[in-house]
């Protein structure tokens, strides 16, 4: 399985970025100004388009490599979408995408810091830690930013882990009365192209929690609430079979790379 | 049905925004210059284009679901003039394709154009 890669920094792009949804609808209008209208499902795809610029000279070889990897517009990879949030049912803790310890008691519909009442209370009932986790199928070694809001009634103390494969970071964190947003991101350095992003109270723990998102990136971004899927893109591909990277000075490269998922 | 969303300060688009009205007229011209006009079309049709600049990460976010939700200009949703306040029960997009420009942080860019649906 391929990656498109992140450059040295951890992160997938730079600004400005574009990003289109495109639709196909077979639209048949009449005199009138009424139509009759049949969308085309086989026709949905999204594009980005990736300006580069500043890039060091590995940056770009990396970004070289990968688009010969591919053969250009040939080959099929996964993308891994800067613009939303990885995990799917990022407000759905009781979805089956979520592992849940069995001794972790759920609450839904709790009043979040965004006005709604998306947020959820997590109890650990059990002698031992309790966690609550999602797996996405991503690269172990790259850079990742893991978010969630969290308060709690009573001094507690949250950790939010990121694994992949052996290899485990985690960082404990005190949550107060008010909400606040936790972020644990960090680099990897494993080869699974798996990722468990998750959070571990201790016995006798409540906390409510909300917005949880993981991103490929050093930061974290607004939180995007998703629902059946979430943003990592298998069978992208290059929209052009030539790579141009131009060398505006010493150590410095530009490029622009179009990528598109046909489908989504 | 749908409800276009609006942005986090309530309003529907920013300036600079247009909205025109579309008629639709069939002149038949005789051979002594006389006319004869009727329209084709009940009503006016309106149509609005909706610059959006500086918006924020949340906003362009729930501007992309909208318009998947929509699927580009097959689905039909509610749209509240913004130069009136006029509430529009069926429109659609005008284009199958939405491009969001991410220019930097809280700098998101996009133009709709919505029209009113006849029937």
């Amino acid at each position: 399985m391929k990656f498109f890669p992140q450059l040295v920094t951890g992160t997938l792009v730079q600004y400005p970025l574009v990003k289109r949804a495109v639709y196909r609808t077979i639209w048949n209008a009449a005199l009138d100004g009424s139509d009759d209208r049949l969308g085309d499902a086989g026709a949905e795809r999204l594009e980005w388009e990736l300006r580069y610029e500043g890039l060091s000279r590995e940056e770009q070889e990396r970004l070289a490599a990968f688009h010969g990897e591919m053969e250009g517009r040939l080959g099929a990879f996964t993308f891994l979408d800067p613009t939303e949030n990885l995990l799917e049912r990022s407000g759905e803790p009781e979805a089956s995408v979520w592992q849940k310890s069995p001794l972790l008691t759920l609450a839904t519909g709790i009043p979040d810091p965004a006005g709604g009442t998306e947020a959820f209370r997590l109890i650990s009932t059990g002698p031992v830690e309790q966690s609550l986790q999602q797996v996405i199928t991503a690269p172990g070694w790259f850079a990742y930013c893991w978010s969630v809001y969290a308060r709690s009634e009573t001094a507690a103390r949250v950790t939010l882990y990121r694994r992949s494969g052996t290899e485990e970071h985690a960082r404990e964190f005190a949550v107060g009365r008010s909400w606040e947003r936790l972020v644990h991101s960090g680099k990897g350095e494993s080869q699974e192209v798996t990722v468990w992003f998750g959070v571990k109270l201790r016995p006798g723990t409540a906390v409510e929690l909300y917005g949880m998102q993981a991103e490929a990136q050093p930061a974290p971004s607004p939180y995007r609430r998703t629902k059946l899927r979430g943003g990592i893109y298998e069978g992208a591909r290059f929209d052009e079979d030539e790579l141009m990277v131009a060398a505006v000075g010493p150590d410095l490269h530009s490029c622009t790379v179009r990528i598109v998922k046909a489908g989504r | 049905m749908d409800e276009f969303p609006t942005l986090k300060t309530g309003a529907i688009a920013q300036h600079p925004a247009s909205r025109s009205q579309q008629h639709r007229t069939c002149v038949l011209r005789f051979v002594d210059g006389s006319e004869q006009r009727f329209r084709e079309r009940g009503a006016a049709l309106r149509r609005w284009v909706i610059r959006l600049d500086l918006l924020d990460e949340e906003e362009a976010a729930r501007l992309e679901d909208f318009f998947h939700a929509q699927q580009g200009r097959l689905g039909r949703f509610a749209f509240t003039d913004p130069w009136t306040g006029v509430r529009y029960p069926d429109c659609s997009f005008e284009d199958d394709t939405l491009a969001l420009r991410y220019l930097g942080i809280m700098r998101t860019g996009a133009t709709l154009v919505v029209r009113e649906n006849r029937g």
